[in-house]
């Protein structure tokens, strides 16, 4: 006989988890807002976060109870759970473009907006698939010439200046 | 009736001389583009060129501001429907069925549909201000405290509907919105909460930032799982849609229009949480849409664009008749009329009636070059979707970054919306929904002074504050409408279970 439990849709990999992590949040979130000003008046600087995040430990507490009223998600076949989360939630291709994008962030003052992000586009447009190499770089160029043209003249944007920028001055 | 004719000169002016003409039109399509850009708002364009009108004459700044005004609120609803990613958030609302209506290779028809009802709401917001501003603005004189956070929790309703998924999560998504509101020096007694020390932090949560990361890199990151998805060719050259089309919707973009100007009037809530309420109040309303709610609806995109724009008409009145602004971008416009010599108030009417009825004309001319524009360079615009996607999102990401970096030009912001990004991509894929995240930080600074200011004047007493809201009609009326809307909201939620 099946259960009411096996006919639920099973859990994502990784989904009790970060559930869980949401209500370790939430806990820590309602004692940093019992610090700004504990329960001194119904109108202190905390009464409004101490009621938010009162509402954020019970409503997390339910989608755990519901989480854990589903079934368990499959493990791949040959490995972990970890390894079906990398698999089909954060696969690498995921995680390349997110360290690409933390690379971009650290070298756009470094080297300028100009280089940095030609950089980064073609980086990312390579992880993504894309093997159309002159097509790829015109289209970037062209793009990020837009880009800078719109942000820089037309909102006067200051952009992070290298030395592709200094060239131009 | 000399008084008459001299107002109805200054409210014909912009469409008579031709550089105010031309000014207006500029600032339309500017503010088209603008608006679509994601990262980019019109608070911010309008602060950048009010620096440029410092020596312009008051007229010349005014059309130029209310065009880039219209044009920005209008235009966040194109890059929202073709890449889902709301270039304002008074677009937010219409990504939910927008992009939906694009992977169908609708996109042209839908930003046709949003023209039309945009520029239709936009009349009726320029028709209510210029007949209803006296009305609506003494009446928001009487508003307490208490009524404006009864406004923000109405908002806050909105949670429960918009999650579409588990109303446990969209709960849990609002309030952490809310929590991210409050971030900063309390308002009230400049105490610092969850500022960890940081300078930064003290000025607020990144609200921007946040948007970009939860709307723009998050979708990125939900996209590259679909890379190998074909581009769907989108159907711009489609752009008018059928007469049939715009008369079977313009019941509810009547409807919606209204609210959207009644929303904007009130001060603090602009066009953002008109949309949201609109889209609210079709799903509650329409009965049986061509396609589900969520899934490409119709409706799910004529509500929220007729309210948007019919909310500028509607934020402008409490600006010009009592200098309280409606939203972010009128309050900016309030710091451009101080700047010209110009006092925002009861007076300014009583003063220069001229200055008030040039206004609509103005606003009445933008939603014209709004209708010509509106149908302009769409297929250009619609092409962005059939760049190939390796092409496109790390493109999309560089416009966020350069849209995060522009707030202070401090790289700081960038970081701020990778980690939105990054938070909001499990969020979603995990089903909660991002909305009622940007929801929460927009209404959570409005509840939390008037929540306070409510709860001080009542002496600090629970019972009292209870009491308070028996004690108006403004108050009473509120809140039967709050707890019709919660009641519906039940039955909303019990026939969807079904």
């Amino acid at each position: 006989m099946i259960s009411e439990k096996e006919t639920r849709k099973p859990r994502a990999p990784g989904e009790l988890g970060f559930c869980l992590a949401l209500l370790l949040f939430s806990l820590t979130a309602l004692y940093l807002s019992y610090r700004i000003s504990g329960f001194s008046s119904w109108s202190s600087a905390g009464s409004l976060p101490l009621g938010a995040s009162l509402v954020m430990c019970v409503s997390s507490l339910v989608v755990v109870f519901g989480e854990l009223d589903r079934p368990a998600p499959e493990s791949a076949p040959d490995g972990t759970l970890a390894r079906r989360f990398f698999e089909t939630v954060f696969p690498a291709r995921h995680v390349i473009f997110v360290f690409a994008l933390i690379a971009y962030m650290f070298l756009l003052e470094p080297l300028g907006f100009i280089a940095s992000s030609f950089l980064y586009l073609v980086a990312a447009s390579l992880v993504l698939g894309e093997r159309r190499y002159a097509h790829m770089i015109v289209l970037n160029a062209l793009s990020l010439a837009a880009v800078y043209l719109v942000f820089r003249t037309a909102f006067s944007v200051v952009l992070p200046e290298g030395f592709v920028e200094r060239l131009f001055r | 009736m000399n008084d008459i004719l001299m107002n109805v000169t200054y409210f014909g002016m912009s469409f008579l001389d031709p550089y105010l003409m031309f000014l207006t039109a500029a600032g339309v399509f500017f503010g088209i583009y603008v608006g679509a850009i994601p990262g980019l708002s019109v608070t911010m364009a309008v602060s950048i060129l009010i620096s440029f009108t410092f020596k312009w004459g008051v007229n010349e700044a005014l059309a130029l501001i209310a065009g880039i005004y219209y044009g920005g609120v209008y235009g966040g609803s194109r890059s929202a429907i073709l890449i889902n990613v709301p270039g304002a958030p008074a677009a937010i609302a219409s990504a939910l069925d927008g992009y939906p209506l694009a992977r169908l290779g609708e996109a042209g028809r839908a930003i046709g549909l949003t023209t039309v009802m945009g520029v239709f709401g936009g009349f009726i917001g320029v028709l209510c201000l210029a007949v209803g501003a006296p009305m609506l603005s003494s009446l928001a004189l009487l508003f307490a405290p208490r009524d404006f956070m009864m406004l923000a929790v109405w908002g806050l309703l909105l949670v429960g509907s918009l999650s579409g998924g588990t109303v446990s999560k969209g709960i849990f998504a609002g309030a952490l919105g809310i929590l991210f509101g409050t971030v900063g020096l309390d308002p009230l007694t400049a105490e610092p909460r969850f500022t960890f020390g940081s300078v930064q932090l003290t000025a607020g949560a990144p609200y921007v930032a946040a948007m970009i990361g939860l709307f723009g890199v998050s979708e990125v990151l939900v996209q590259l799982h679909e890379l190998s998805f074909p581009v769907v060719k989108q159907r711009v050259s489609k752009l008018l849609p059928s007469w049939r089309l715009i008369r079977k919707y313009l019941p509810l973009a009547s409807r919606c229009s209204v609210l959207g100007v009644v929303v904007g009037a009130l001060p603090g809530a602009g066009g953002d949480i008109a949309a949201l309420m609109a889209y609210d109040h079709a799903r509650r309303t329409v009965r049986n849409p061509e396609r589900p709610f969520g899934e490409g609806a119709w409706e799910g995109i004529v509500a929220p664009e007729a309210a948007a724009v019919g909310s500028v008409g509607g934020c402008y009145i409490p600006m010009l008749t009592l200098g309280i602004p409606g939203d972010a971008v009128t309050a900016v416009i309030i710091g451009a009329l101080y700047i010209h010599g110009l006092k925002p108030g009861p007076m300014l009417l009583l003063e220069t009636p001229h200055l008030f009825w040039f206004t609509v004309g103005n606003l009445a001319l933008s939603c014209v070059w709004l209708a010509i524009f509106g149908f302009m360079g769409i297929k250009l615009f619609a092409r962005i979707v059939e760049i190939p996607k390796s092409s496109l999102l790390p493109m999309i990401v560089v416009l966020s970054a350069v849209g995060s970096y522009a707030i202070e030009n401090n790289p700081v912001h960038i970081y701020w919306m990778l980690g939105f990004g990054v938070a909001g991509y499990f969020l979603k894929t995990y089903g909660y929904q991002v909305g009622p995240v940007i929801l929460g930080i927009i209404l959570g600074p409005l509840l939390d002074s008037n929540y306070r200011r409510a709860m001080i004047s009542a002496s600090n007493d629970p019972a009292q504050f209870v009491l308070e809201f028996f004690t108006s009609p403004v108050s009473l009326a509120l809140l039967f409408l709050l707890t019709l809307t919660a009641f519906r909201g039940q039955k909303f939620e019990r026939t969807e279970d079904r």
